[in-house]
């Protein structure tokens, strides 16, 4: 089977997409593959430039794409977003990539620290939830894909607070799949191991070597083996698929 | 069609009853079909109707129809 015989074969070409923290990492991986599949996009980040040079990069493609250049921690401008959205038409998929890692030893967090990573990677999901669920209710159901981390399952040294963040957003997940399943809404969560981005750069060397060592495939994961993951939890082939966590990890054990 | 018209029809479909035991005084949690997945499905339904996006706070207090027609005044929809 071609790759256009694949993507063709998910049957989400003219659906609509909502990615957070599109524009770079893990996201703009997010933005390729479902162009690729025909997918009309809402591209959301703070970053407005590279938004638009991907947005132009994306020309070539058969599909509408939006941008919105705010910072999700901010709860007006997200809610501005998604009356944007409602007033073009709704969406079918919600991807909440946005992100931020911090890695600090117990005794020098502060409560800034903690706020600043919990305010994106877990209430402004749970925000975007709330939005978008309604947007999807309107048009007969949805599919919600959060990214959480392998840290949030297993946890590390030094990633307390990143890990404990992560960590509510499968908990998130597990419920908002009970909550609104009689709204055919789907909500999962992927679990990315150590995938090859900017925010993997951040750790030091000691923490890669130490965590390659324990992936059973033996290397790090591309940005690209996540956003398969999203177009199969996206599509039909996963409709009997909800509440659930899929580590994307190539076999990592603590 | 009117906006107490939409808002009725709305009730109606949404919370599954008919139009005749919407009233102001209708309660959320007073009967069975009006619980917290049918809240939901109101809320989609009501702010698709009025083209509104309603506040997470609004969303709460809306505890009654007739504080459902006070929250959207504040949308600017008229009664």
């Amino acid at each position: 089977m071609s790759n256009s015989e694949i993507l063709s074969s998910l049957k989400l070409a003219g659906k609509t997409a909502v990615i957070t923290g599109a524009s770079r990492g893990l996201g703009e991986a997010m933005v390729r593959a479902f162009a690729c599949a025909g997918v009309n996009l809402y591209l959301i980040a703070r970053n407005d430039e590279k938004l638009q040079y991907i947005k132009q990069e994306l020309s070539n493609y058969d599909i509408t794409v939006h941008c919105f250049a705010i910072d999700l921690t901010d709860e007006r401008a997200t809610k501005e977003v998604f009356t944007k959205i409602a007033a073009y038409g709704g969406i079918d998929i919600l991807i909440n990539n946005a992100g931020k890692m911090t890695a600090k030893p117990l005794a020098f967090i502060k409560k800034e620290d903690i706020l600043a990573q919990f305010e994106i990677n877990t209430f402004a999901v749970i925000r975007c939830c709330q939005f978008a669920s309604r947007l999807m209710i309107r048009n007969g159901g949805g599919s919600i894909i959060n990214i959480s981390s392998m840290l949030g399952e297993y946890g590390q040294q030094g990633q307390s607070v990143y890990s404990a963040s992560k960590a509510a957003v499968g908990g998130l997940t597990r419920s908002l799949a009970q909550e609104l399943a009689s709204h055919h809404i789907r909500v999962n969560a992927i679990a990315p191991g150590i995938i090859n981005t900017q925010l993997i750069s951040e750790l030091s060397d000691t923490e890669k070597n130490n965590t390659l060592n324990s992936i059973a495939l033996q290397h790090i994961g591309e940005a690209e083996d996540i956003a398969n993951s999203c177009l199969f939890l996206a599509s039909q082939w996963s409709s009997y698929i909800t509440g659930q966590i899929i580590g994307v990890d190539g076999g990592i054990h603590f | 069609m009117n906006n107490n018209e939409k808002l009725l029809n709305v009730f109606s479909q949404s919370l599954a009853v008919s139009r005749e035991i919407i009233k102001d005084d209708l309660e959320y949690n007073s009967i069975t079909q009006w619980d917290s997945t049918a809240h939901m499905a109101l809320i989609a339904q009501l702010e698709a109707e009025f083209s509104i996006m309603l506040d997470i706070d609004d969303i709460i207090d809306m505890s009654s129809v007739g504080e459902c027609k006070k929250i959207l005044k504040k949308y600017h929809v008229k009664f």
